[in-house]
């Protein structure tokens, strides 16, 4: 799984964006965002800055890279032993589908309930 | 030690890395940073002081990935036509020293130290000198120099009559040219002098 660092990476140079053009636009130091796409830094915390971010990157909200990019955030911001976890990584997507809203399979929901508790 | 390529050579990977990667072939200046960081996908990373730390600024890892900056000179726009100059040297180096580079054991700052002290000068200076002629043939084809300095013949004419010195004519004339391809007078003022251009 990419980090939110690699992620806007790749979606900011398939949208022919340099690193001094991101910057301009969204307000960000060269050097600490360049720390935040390799990972050195953690991801944004706040959704204004994310949402400029997305408008930056000409993400419509309602695409899957949208929510993606508020996903990979969130998760840049867990715990690293958390991170390190392979069963609570592979269960994050069914996670934020459902704080989302979006109603995840009744299956899904149990193996998420069950992670929850073990941890 | 580093390989004695011929300068001929040097010039046709020059061209060549033109013909692919500027579109249209005769724009200017070219823009080094869309081609390092869009087409060729390396990572540009700037470094706060790298400058004062290693007395250089810029070098390409050894993983071939990434470019490190000095962030003063990144950041800075009066420095635009150098920063164009040090992106297409240190491709040079990606194209010209692959193999060496890949061998060589540095991805910090602290490492590039290291590395440049097991370097004779006389080898560091010929490693260097082969990215710059590399740098300079992109940046400044010898068919668009000719182009530009026709552009500006009645100047150079009247700079004729005053300068007395070859080296004074070809800084005038370079100083008024340089802008047009985004790097400095005395680039435009090297390539003069490298491709036997009469003024």
């Amino acid at each position: 799984m990419l980090t939110f660092g690699e992620f806007v990476r790749e979606l900011r140079l398939k949208a022919g964006l340099t690193l001094r053009q991101f910057c301009q636009y969204t307000g960000f130091d060269p050097s600490n965002w360049s720390k935040t796409e390799r990972g050195l830094l953690p991801p944004p915390k706040s959704g204004t800055v994310l949402k400029e971010i997305a408008r930056t990157l000409n993400l419509n909200d309602e695409s899957e890279d949208y929510k993606t990019l508020f996903d990979l955030a969130a998760i840049g911001q867990i715990p690293a032993n958390l991170v390190q976890n392979p069963h609570v990584m592979e269960k994050l997507p069914v996670f934020f589908r459902t704080i989302r809203g979006e109603k995840p399979t009744k299956k899904e929901l149990e193996e998420l309930i069950k992670l929850l508790g073990e941890e | 030690m580093p390989p004695h390529l011929k300068w001929d050579f040097i010039r046709e990977q020059a061209e060549l890395f033109r013909k692919k990667y500027v579109n249209p072939a005769d724009k200017l200046p070219i823009p080094m940073e869309k081609i390092v960081e869009i087409d060729l996908r390396l990572q540009i990373i700037p470094i706060i002081n790298l400058q004062d730390k290693i007395d250089i600024d810029a070098f390409l890892t050894n993983d071939l990935k990434s470019i490190c900056l000095d962030y003063e000179l990144f950041i800075d726009p009066r420095r635009s036509s150098r920063l164009r100059f040090t992106l297409a040297h240190e491709v040079g180096h990606l194209i010209l020293h692959k193999n060496e580079i890949q061998q060589c054991n540095f991805r910090t700052p602290e490492d590039w130290i290291h590395f440049r002290e097991d370097f004779l000068e006389e080898d560091l200076n010929w490693f260097e000198s082969q990215a710059n002629e590399f740098a300079g043939r992109l940046l400044v084809s010898k068919e668009a120099l000719k182009v530009q300095i026709e552009n500006q013949r009645p100047k150079i004419d009247e700079f004729k009559k005053y300068c007395s010195e070859k080296f004074e004519l070809s800084e005038a004339v370079a100083r008024i040219i340089c802008d047009k391809f985004g790097v400095s007078w005395q680039v435009i003022q090297k390539r003069i002098e490298k491709e036997k251009i009469r003024l």
